[in-house]
Order: structure tokens, then sequence, then C-alpha cells
């Protein structure tokens, strides 16, 4: 019986949409996405030299207005290690409503966005991610490979361990990352 | 004579205290021993949710209603709420508008990781999560995000049917 039940688990776990592992070259690097600014262009354009950072985010989860405060930061300290850094709305189902391209315009001049804020149609590249939750961020390297996914720190409040900025900071100097994985509560992507 | 009145004062209690609603702060470890110490149900269908996911809040009131459409000993429904402790108050509001009582559980701030994966490895941190599980809390079944009614009872049935506890 247990054993059933069990078997039944495995099946439910496969057919969910599997997130991208520690090493996995970028998918969808070719997809075409909307930023705010009107332009529409590859995932793979927003890379730079030492790689991308590629962040779901979202207009209304209260998770990510909890980690909002560390967006434009973060940016900074990628800009400043030649890290790319787009933050990108895959809730497909809520484009019609809150986080329409309207929305995300408004959000962004809000938080006064200091990065590109694109629209992930259909949810095409969170699906290709596997990213399930909002906030949740997949950093890749030089060579388009992941080296961290998951949360950007331990917070919202008495942050002991930056995850994210710890990742950023040894990709940058070509360092093994010593936390590659992480989890956290967040919203669900409404694919 | 004296005997009578404690027993009854002693009943009195009980079902005051059922009438109440209690919201603990707990680890996983502690929300298990919990469940454990009380329960006499085949299933256990663990709800985790917060008052500021939209989602949760939307399917919560038909998770109530489950209560009542399947006997106690079949299934028990526990609900686990995520909300930070600033907002302890807003999830004892939202209960008692709920109109449920007796005892619920939060999130003890901390960590999360182990939170996530001690309830389940797969899950990936998206609320509302949940969970049905066997009366040793072993996890039969889990899924996150929202779902309708429906699919709650024709998820619970088809493991009652395996337990063979329904036809």
């Amino acid at each position: 019986m247990i054993r059933i039940l069990t078997l039944c688990i495995i099946a439910f776990t496969l057919l969910m949409s599997e997130e991208i592992s520690i090493g996995s070259k970028m998918p969808g690097s070719d997809y075409i996405l909307k930023n705010i600014n009107g332009n529409e262009s590859e995932l793979s354009t927003f890379k730079k030299e030492n790689g991308l950072l590629v962040v779901f985010s979202c207009n209304t989860c209260p998770w990510v207005i909890r980690w909002q405060g560390r967006y434009n930061p973060i940016s900074e300290l990628c800009s400043k290690n030649d890290i790319g850094f787009v933050a990108v709305n895959s809730n497909a189902k809520q484009h019609d409503g809150v986080d329409s391209f309207g929305s995300m315009k408004e959000h962004a001049k809000k938080y006064e966005y200091m990065f590109p804020y694109v629209l992930d149609s259909g949810s095409r590249l969170a699906k290709a991610f596997g990213a399930m939750v909002t906030p949740h961020v997949y950093l890749f390297d030089k060579n388009g490979d992941l080296r961290y996914r998951g949360a950007i720190d331990d917070g919202p409040k008495r942050v002991k361990r930056e995850y994210l900025v710890d990742a950023i900071n040894s990709v940058s100097k070509g360092k093994s990352v010593k936390i590659q994985t992480t989890k956290t509560l967040g919203c669900s992507i409404k694919y | 004579m004296k005997n009578i009145i404690i027993f009854t004062l002693i009943l009195v209690s009980i079902r005051c205290g059922n009438d109440l609603l209690n919201v603990k702060a707990v680890t996983v470890p502690e929300l298990y021993n919990n469940i454990k110490e009380n329960n006499v149900s085949s299933l256990v269908l663990l709800n985790i949710w917060s008052t500021s996911c939209i989602p949760c809040i939307e399917e919560f009131p038909y998770i109530v209603k489950l209560k009542k459409r399947y006997d106690i000993n079949k299934l028990d429904v526990v609900f686990l709420s995520t909300d930070w402790e600033e907002n302890e108050a807003d999830v004892e509001t939202f209960l008692l508008s709920q109109k449920v009582r007796g005892q619920h559980y939060r999130k003890l701030e901390g960590n999360t990781q182990e939170f996530i994966d001690d309830i389940c490895p797969s899950w990936s941190g998206a609320l509302p999560f949940t969970g049905i599980f066997n009366k040793e809390l072993n996890l039969l079944s889990f899924w996150q995000g929202k779902k309708d009614e429906k699919y709650f009872i024709s998820k619970i049935d088809s493991i009652l049917k395996i337990k063979g506890e329904i036809l």
C-alpha cells in the first residue's frame, strides 16, 4: 500500500517541471523578452563579460516586496563586477491584470529600478528554468553555466547569510560558490 | 456529588477549549509532535498558507469545509501559517473571520530552508502548499499552488480508496 503511494509521489514529482541544476547551460537564451523601456531582446543580450543574474519577480507578491530593497544594491554590485542583471515577470496568468506590462512600468518607477524588467510572455522562460516561485534568482557565470540558484538571503529581517552577494563575489573572481542552492518561501509563478 | 461536579467542569473546560482559537508558533518537529499527540484520523491534510498570499486566502474556505465533509476518523485538517511574527494579529483576525476555532499553527521565524525541507524536500517554497500525510505523518501526496475544491476531494478520496477506507 505504502509502496503504491510512494510511487504516486515519485510520479507526481517527475511530472513537475524540473528546475535546472547547477552547472546547466542557461536555457532560453534566445527567447525574446519585452523590456519596460519598449525594447524587445533575447535573454542572452543582458549577459555581461562575467555572467548574468536572472531574477524571477513580479509586482505584488509580498515576498518580492519584502526583498525589493535588495534589488538595486545587487544590480549595482553586478554592474561593478561586470555581471548582467535582469528581472523577469513570468506571471502569464496575470499579464492581463496586476502583472500587466503597464503595471510593470509603474512598479519599476515606484521602486526606482536601475535594471531591465522584462515580460516573459506565456511564462516560457520560467518553464525553461523550472522556476516556480518569486522571488527566486539564477546566477550564471561567464560561460553561461548556472553557479547559484535560490534565495537572495536568509532574511527578510536579521540577515545572517547573504547567499547571492557571496555567489556574485565568487563568480566574478572565478572562484567556486560555497552555497550553490537555497530555498525560500514565496509566491507561486502563475503559468 | 463532588466527583460529578469536577467531571462536569472538566467536560465544560474541554468544550470551551475547542471553541477557542489558539495559534501556536512552531518548528516542523514541534508541529508534527503536536499533530501526533492529538490525531485520531487516518489521514492528515496540512495546508500551509499566509494572510498575504491571495491564492491561499481564496482556497482557504473550501479547505475548512473538508472538515465537515469527512469523518474525523478519516481526515483531519491542519493549517500552518507562514506569516511573520509582526502579522500575528492578522492571522488571528483572518481565522476568526473564517469562523475557524481550535488549534492552529504559525511557522516559528528562523531557518526557512530547513522548514521547507523538513516538510517536503521537493517543495519549491511556493505558497500555498498542501500535503496529505498518513497517521504516522509520512507524506503521501502534495501539491503547491492554488487548486479547486474538486481537486482536493479527488486527491483525498483516491488515497482513502487505496487505503480501503471508502468504496
